[in-house]
């Protein structure tokens, strides 16, 4: 029978977009979503149809906005002659009073933006030549400005404006997720000479802030008040480093939530189609990242106690994240092994509790019953469909940069090691101030570690160590029932209160369960379009030099042998193919002790190496996949690690829905079985478990030892 | 429209012929346009702007109600009185056909796309908030004049309609001509009543021609010409989906088999 050797499935996409709070499904034509883990934000494109220019303001519009009456005022464009000047010559034009702004949506948009408007300080104010703006200038500038400048042919949609993605699960229906959420970037609005027009949106996620959010070094001391805008980051330090003496959660939070203190915050209005309401903002903080939700997790074993990594003397008592009396003190939880829970926590899946979750601080504990009559069928179980209306449509009260700063370290590297990031000399004091952004700061901290940090569609920001060690098994391949979840509550996620209390308060509907979420990550052959399978060379390397010593300008210097000792780090394994190829990695800071050295030369290795065996895969769509997480590629029995996810869905009679992944740090099998299961495979990188001194799985203790080969 | 009853389910089919006393079951199908009734007054205000600003939906059901709540059966076409025809108005405000479609063609693909894997297919549904994968339904209709000799004279052309044939094809000519955006932004829409042998539900497609009415001219018919045209579906009164009960509440109704055979 044919459907027997070639299966048929079924699969029902629909997406859900929001802008500003403005359902536009409907108008919706394609959406394509990338998410990845580099230093540039993830990237939404919403391809829109724009009948009527809906989302375009029209001289129509503009004349109603503006209330011009040609009854008794004639509009005449100076450089168009009369008979090209139809719209505002034509009497049967003219005869008209008023018009209105007939499209609702447009109507509606336009009437709330065009109502915000802002005070600006004119004192200050000089015009080029030196004068104060009362001189010539002043006829032409106003003390309010509108924040949302509205023109014709302008869109209605502004920078910044606020955007929900949700996705709905194809092969199971009554399932949604988040897919994505930031802020618009850039619009292009298109007309064809058929007059068919149409409107690309791009959005960023809320990464973008870091990009924006400057921070100052050493700010200079003649012109440091001129400079710096009393809302930036400025960092008086004495070593070149701002991050001098900070583990890698007090750089995350200093940078995110700034002081903390409730005289460092101010109240801002935030805005939306449906709604308005005050927003506590961080005057040195970035975006309004939820600080009590956020998590700082340790994963695996404790180094072993003396370790060169693990210094005891800064920490103040055992899993400490954050210095206790600290305005940003914060507890750690302590997962253990179980990376399922912190999947579990991570989750994009729309549930009840988001409700709660995902708003404001102030908000968190507003929503009873009353917004719970409103968000439920008939038979009193959770509406999904509704919950997400109200999510999407209330950018107001659940802000896209409101997510949690979710950081997930091993401990063996030590929640409070800061041997890695930095190791610096003293700076001297620059005499003007040198910017930088706090994304770069991020970044150059976190590449150094080999950490990686990305957006979830959520809106949480994510900071993880490599997963590509380990097997999709380890996140868990059972559902969670609610008493599996009870048990997690009361286990590893006990210090979370504010999930527990989400979850008892909004519970899951009843066919509902969380996970498993280790299958997610698998590619079956039969769910597979095509692939490509590459191996580049040049990416190899087998030894590198790492130079722990305190000189300034070091890689000027040829010889390094007059910097004092260097340490190498090889890969033994490789070098009979491949010979040696050095790395020179240069750290951007500097290193000072040995061990930290061999640490970062490892790191460094692993990162290269991973870049030379790589996948991409084009498959059905799966959006519950998820960046840095081992994936398993059944075409080539492989396990490889995305760094970048791209969902497309194009709807309509020419639809189509895609997910391809690019993927790094391929793992492959080469014979061997595991010890403990002999009927399970070990999966290796190049150069097997040899060609890898840190190995995370090994680290952790559950990678599968091998059985020896006789 | 409500249901019929069973005392004049099929009694609404007979009405008199042009110029005769024979009663004939045909029920004519009119075409309307939104720009049709905001001209003649029967929606609306003369202050068209402020039906403009009211929502969509809101303005529909004017129109609609304009349409179904007149007992066109009983019109100036079912009277045959020729003045009240060829009164002086611009245009007709309702299409009333003399001469009904001949061919009627109803197509409605549906909204799903195969993606083949490497061991296996998909099928992908794209779906609308009912779960339905339907997608636009598209008339198609064909049809002829009828005689449209009007050169022996007015006699003749009375008792043959031709004037009126003539006539109203030109109006239905014109009527998927017309535009498709009225002053302020208002949609002008079509609107096709349509009642058959097989659809003895009263239907109101609402919707816009996909081309101008399309003709041949043929000295092998020399008093008459065939057209065709087609006609994208964007709405219905009643829905489609409702078709089926009403009719089943109708026929419930109406009696055994053999009553119904007389008058199939």
């Amino acid at each position: 029978m044919p459907g027997e050797q070639h299966p048929v499935r079924y699969a029902f996409p629909a997406f859900r977009v929001f802008i500003y709070g403005l359902e536009v499904t409907d108008d919706v034509l394609s959406v394509n979503i990338n998410m990845h883990d580099g230093d540039m934000p993830g990237q939404c494109t919403i391809n829109l149809v724009n009948e009527l220019d809906r989302y375009i303001v029209t001289t129509n519009d503009m004349r109603a906005l503006a209330a011009v009456d040609l009854s008794e005022r004639v509009i005449r464009i100076p450089w168009l002659s009369q008979a090209d000047d139809q719209g505002s010559t034509d009497s049967e034009y003219q005869d008209k009073k008023l018009p209105g702004v007939f499209d609702p949506v447009k109507r509606n948009m336009l009437t709330k933006k065009g109502l915000i408007t802002q005070d600006i300080e004119l004192s200050n104010r000089t015009d080029p030549f030196g004068n104060e703006a009362a001189s010539i200038n002043q006829k032409y500038f106003d003390r309010k400005v509108d924040k949302y400048p509205i023109s014709d042919g302008s869109p209605i949609f502004h920078p910044m404006d606020p955007v929900r993605v949700f996705f709905r699960d194809p092969y199971n229906p009554s399932r949604w997720y988040h897919m994505f959420c930031g802020f618009v970037s850039d619009m292009i609005d298109t007309t064809s000479e058929n007059n068919v027009k149409t409107m690309v949106i791009t959005v960023e996620d809320p990464t973008k802030l870091f990009r924006y959010s400057r921070a100052f070094i050493n700010p200079g001391i003649l012109d440091a008040d001129k400079v710096i805008h009393n809302s930036e980051i400025r960092f008086q330090t004495a070593y070149q480093s701002p991050m001098a003496g900070m583990s890698l959660p007090e750089v995350v939070y200093t940078l995110v939530f700034g002081q903390n203190a409730p005289e460092d915050q101010f109240i801002q209005q935030v805005d939306s189609l449906n709604g308005s309401g005050p927003l506590s903002t961080r005057t040195h903080g970035i975006g309004h990242f939820s600080f009590d939700t956020s998590v700082i997790a340790t994963v695996g074993p404790a180094p072993p106690k003396g370790s060169a990594i693990w210094d005891d003397e800064k920490r103040k008592r055992d899993g400490a994240g954050i210095r206790e009396g600290s305005s940003i003190a914060k507890d750690v939880i302590d997962l253990g092994n179980n990376l399922a829970a912190w999947q579990l926590m991570l989750d994009h899946e729309v549930k009840p509790s988001d409700m709660q979750m995902m708003t404001t601080e102030a908000d968190r504990t507003q929503f009873g019953s009353v917004h719970r009559l409103e968000l439920v069928k008939s038979n009193g179980e959770p509406d999904i469909e509704k919950i997400i209306t109200y999510i999407g449509s209330r950018p107001d009260q659940y802000p896209v940069d409101a997510g949690r700063i979710m950081i997930l370290i091993p401990r063996s590297l030590g929640v409070e090691n800061n041997k890695i990031v930095i190791g610096d000399i003293i700076g001297g004091y620059p005499l003007q101030s040198d910017a930088t952004t706090a994304g770069a700061i991020l970044h150059e901290i976190l590449s150094r570690i080999e950490f990686t940090m990305y957006c979830s569609p959520r809106g949480d920001i994510v900071i993880e160590p490599p997963l590509y060690d380990f097997d999709p098994d380890i996140f868990g391949m059972e559902p969670l029932d609610d008493a599996a979840i009870k048990g997690l509550f009361n286990g590893v996620l006990r210090h979370y209160p504010q999930l527990e209390s989400a979850a008892t308060r909004w519970p899951l509907p009843k066919d509902m369960k969380l996970g498993p979420y280790g299958p997610n990550y698998v590619i079956l052959k039969r769910d597979t379009y095509n692939w490509e399978n590459a191996f580049i060379d040049d990416k190899v390397h087998t030894l590198a030099v790492v130079a722990p010593a305190i000189v300034d300008n070091m890689e000027g210097i040829g010889f390094m042998s007059l910097v004092g000792h260097v340490l190498p780090v090889w890969r033994e394994s490789l070098i009979p193919l491949y010979g040696v190829r050095l790395a020179t990695p240069t750290p951007r800071g500097y290193i000072y002790t040995t061990a930290g050295a061999r640490l970062y030369g490892e790191m460094c290795l692993n990162r290269l190496n991973a870049d030379a065996h790589t996948f991409r895969v084009s498959h059905l769509p799966n959006i519950k996949l998820w960046l840095n997480r081992p994936t398993y590629i059944q075409g080539r029995n492989a396990i490889a690690t995305p760094k970048s996810i791209t969902h497309n869905l194009t709807w309509g009679q020419a639809g189509d829905m895609t997910t391809s992944m690019e993927m790094y740090a391929s793992r492959t099998w080469d014979g061997t079985m595991s010890k403990d299961d002999p009927t399970r495979p070990v999966y290796t990188g190049i150069g097997g478990y040899d060609g890898r001194m840190l190995d995370y799985a090994q680290l952790f203790g559950i990678a599968p030892e091998p059985e020896k080969k006789e | 429209m409500g249901l019929l009853d069973a005392a004049t389910f099929f009694s609404k089919t007979l009405i008199p012929t042009i110029g005769g006393r024979a009663t004939n079951r045909r029920v004519p199908f009119t075409f309307s346009s939104t720009k049709r009734l905001l001209e003649s007054g029967s929606v609306g205000t003369t202050q068209s702007r402020e039906l403009a600003k009211e929502d969509a939906a809101i303005v529909l059901a004017k129109e609609l109600r304009a349409i179904e709540g007149t007992d066109f059966l009983g019109s100036a076409l079912g009277t045959l009185g020729l003045s009240s025809v060829l009164s002086v108005v611009p245009s007709m405000p309702v299409i009333n056909m003399a001469v009904n479609p001949n061919t009627i063609r109803w197509s409605q693909p549906k909204r799903y796309v195969k993606r083949d894997t490497m061991n296996g297919s998909v099928f992908f549904h794209f779906t609308d908030s009912k779960g339905q994968n339907n997608d636009i339904l598209t008339l198609t209709f064909s049809g002829s004049t009828g005689n449209i000799n009007t050169q022996n004279g007015l006699d003749n052309s009375t008792n043959t309609g031709a004037d009126v044939k003539l006539r109203i094809w030109h109006e239905l000519y014109a009527l998927t001509r017309e535009p498709v955006l009225l002053d302020g932004g208002l949609k002008n829409e079509i609107f096709i009543t349509y009642r058959t042998v097989l659809m003895p539900i009263p239907i109101t497609f609402v919707g816009f021609f996909n081309q101008v009415l399309e003709f041949t001219e043929n000295a092998a018919h020399p008093f008459s010409r065939d057209y065709t045209f087609g006609f994208t579906v964007t709405n219905t009164s009643p829905p489609l989906d409702d078709l089926t009960n009403k009719l089943n509440s109708a026929l419930s109704l109406v009696g055994p088999i053999s009553a119904i055979k007389s008058v199939i």
